[in-house]
């Protein structure tokens, strides 16, 4: 029988839908502030000054980068944080009317979701076609209910497919309706510009973008009614109290400039490397690439293959040193039972539902790495299969 | 997702697993699980002499899965069947070094697969019937078949389960089970072996319902 590791090991990072590594001139400026200009920003003191400026440049930068003014950037601890406050800072307390949105969402807005319909809140799910696209008609049609907030992802974490936004933002917005839009798995990766896309509401989490952890941010379009969820100090425009998270704030925005640099050749870069394995993937058969097949986030892949167990080929993948996810985690025999919420709102077959990796490129890979990922991506298809019904 | 962390053992036989294919003309052959479910195991078996001459498997499942095919047909190889009948998840696991506890419910399949290809070559091969009527201590032996994760020992040898009743024909509720188990509210695997149990135990078509209660003694 055929050795499986006779090839050397290549350490390959190709998820970086889940996180990304911080650029190292982001590392370099967060540890600056870290050790030197660490001053609470609300300080008075020359500590605190130089805390402030540095806050006030990168509120600044972050905004010319996604096309507002400085003033609409509440900033929070991350994309989860930014979704529950647009969700719950702008929903009617006498929940006369409520929230639509898609099965499609994170688990950020889809659990909040959940729970506000708990409260009582009337909540509305607008149907995806076959590409995980909103159905345009039947959204419009939900609109006419109880709806006082829209909220959906712009491009989609397990399929990047993406959603037009705008178009929908027009939509509610004749009718009164705020419009919110997990941007999370879109910044940095295609051009955005709050302005244009004509939203209320959109949040945003760095360490998707090469910047830190724990850091994020809510667009706040002005004059949108939003009362905060955490109350103190008064930080953000009294949005967001606690003391700010300068180092990840700045190296945020540094993120942010240098995801932008680079965002046309890295566009290019990955079309090319997903060109390549999407070709590599058709030879092997049996496979289907999920998502829209031109609306999508550049470089980020759902790929599914008939008679492969996901997990197996994700497990075989990182015994190799490549880094990929799974479309559903098997934490548990219950967890594993159920096909990801994405894949089945999208209607793919549970044969190759269950055989479904995401493959999400990065700044970071090269051509090697790609041409590594699928020497031993074809290998475990076939010994999987082979294992699967015989050779 | 959890950490999960193989030993070298287990990687070694995921790699490059023994016994798989499919034999010509088996003695004994049994599919086990469901690739609906995420896992499916398929035995194969040769018999001479009460001995397994040879054994395959094919497997559609995670590397836990394929590793405990792998050493389980390897144990099973060359013994009489009596013996191979009496391998245990255990003995899988241990020759495996352990598995985490997650991974418990992938690796059970295998040994279920082993025992359901015996019993098909003994109903084949020796006219010995499992067919066995649905009773409290046929529902005993299914319920064997749920392994706590965290304890790494069946729900009954582990004597968690504290009453069990089903009713046949003629019983008020026909096909009704009734089991009480003990999990501790703060028990991380509490939702997994309820799960397990509610499978196993509508695999049985006899069963209609399934009342179980958790209880904390």
């Amino acid at each position: 029988m055929q050795r499986w590791l006779n090839t050397e090991i290549m350490e390959v990072y190709m998820d970086h839908s889940a996180t990304t590594p911080v650029f190292p001139e982001v590392a370099r400026v967060v540890y600056e502030l870290m050790t030197r200009s660490f001053g609470n920003a609300s300080s008075l003191h020359f500590k605190g000054q130089q805390a402030k400026e540095a806050l006030d440049k990168a509120r600044e930068d972050m905004s010319l980068a996604l096309g507002c003014e400085p003033e609409e950037l509440v900033f929070c601890s991350g994309g989860t944080e930014a979704d529950n406050l647009a969700l719950f800072g702008t929903l009617p307390e006498n929940r006369s009317r409520g929230l639509l949105t898609t099965g499609i969402e994170h688990e950020a807005v889809l659990e909040t979701a959940h729970h506000l319909e708990k409260e009582g809140f009337p909540v509305f799910y607008a149907p995806v076609d076959a590409y995980g696209q909103v159905d345009l008609q039947a959204f419009e049609k939900l609109l006419s209910g109880p709806v006082s907030l829209v909220s959906i992802m712009m491009a989609n974490n397990e399929v990047g497919t993406i959603q037009p936004i705008a178009q929908m933002a027009q939509m509610a917005h004749e009718r009164g309706i705020l419009v919110h839009s997990d941007a999370v798995q879109a910044i940095g990766k295609v051009p955005i510009n709050v302005k244009e896309l004509g939203v209320d509401l959109l949040s945003g989490a760095a360490h998707k973008f090469y910047g830190p952890k724990g850091v994020g941010f809510l667009y706040v379009k002005r004059g949108t009614p939003i009362h905060p969820v955490v109350f103190g100090g008064g930080h953000e425009r009294g949005l967001r109290s606690g003391t700010e998270n300068v180092p990840g704030i700045v190296g945020m925005a540094r993120a942010l400039s240098i995801c932008l640099q680079h965002m046309k050749q890295n566009t290019q870069r990955y079309r090319m490397w997903t060109t390549r394995i999407l070709k590599a993937c058709e030879q092997l058969g049996e496979f289907r690439a999920n998502g829209h097949p031109e609306q999508r986030i550049p470089g980020t892949l759902s790929l599914s293959f008939r008679d492969v167990n996901g997990e197996s080929l994700m497990e075989w993948l990182s015994f190799n040193g490549i880094a990929v996810s799974t479309a559903s985690a098997c934490q548990s025999h219950a967890a594993r039972r159920s096909i990801s919420h994405v894949l089945q709102q999208l209607g793919l077959e549970r044969p190759f539902a269950n055989g479904t990796i995401r493959v999400a490129l990065g700044h970071d890979n090269d051509d090697e790495q790609v041409q590594y990922f699928i020497s031993r991506l074809e290998e475990g298809v076939r010994r999987l299969r082979s294992m699967n019904h015989g050779a | 997702m959890a950490v999960i962390k193989y030993t070298d053992k287990v990687l070694e036989h995921f790699k490059n697993p023994h016994n798989v294919g499919e034999l010509e003309n088996p003695d004994g052959a049994a599919t086990v699980g469901s690739p609906a479910c995420g896992d499916q195991v398929s035995v194969f078996l040769k018999v001479e002499n009460d001995k397994i001459q040879d054994i395959s498997f094919l497997s559609y499942g995670c590397a836990s899965n394929i590793a405990t095919g792998s050493i389980v047909t390897d144990l099973a190889k060359g013994l009489p069947v009596e013996d191979a009948k009496k391998l245990t998840w255990k003995d899988a696991v241990d020759k495996l070094g352990g598995l985490p506890p997650v991974k418990v419910h992938c690796s059970v399949l295998a040994v279920d697969g082993l025992r359901a290809a015996i019993q098909d070559y003994e109903s084949k091969h020796l006219g010995i019937s499992h067919e066995r009527a649905v009773d409290e201590s046929f529902l005993l032996d299914e319920l064997k078949k749920v392994i706590h994760p965290g304890l790494g020992v069946n729900i009954i040898d582990a004597k968690l389960v504290k009453y069990l009743r089903f009713q046949g024909e003629g019983d008020e509720k026909p096909g009704l089970v009734e089991i009480e188990i003990s999990l501790e509210e703060t028990d991380p695997y509490r939702h997994n072996v309820l799960e397990e149990i509610h499978e196993h135990l509508e695999a049985i078509p006899q069963v209609q319902e399934i009342d179980a209660k958790v209880v904390e003694y």
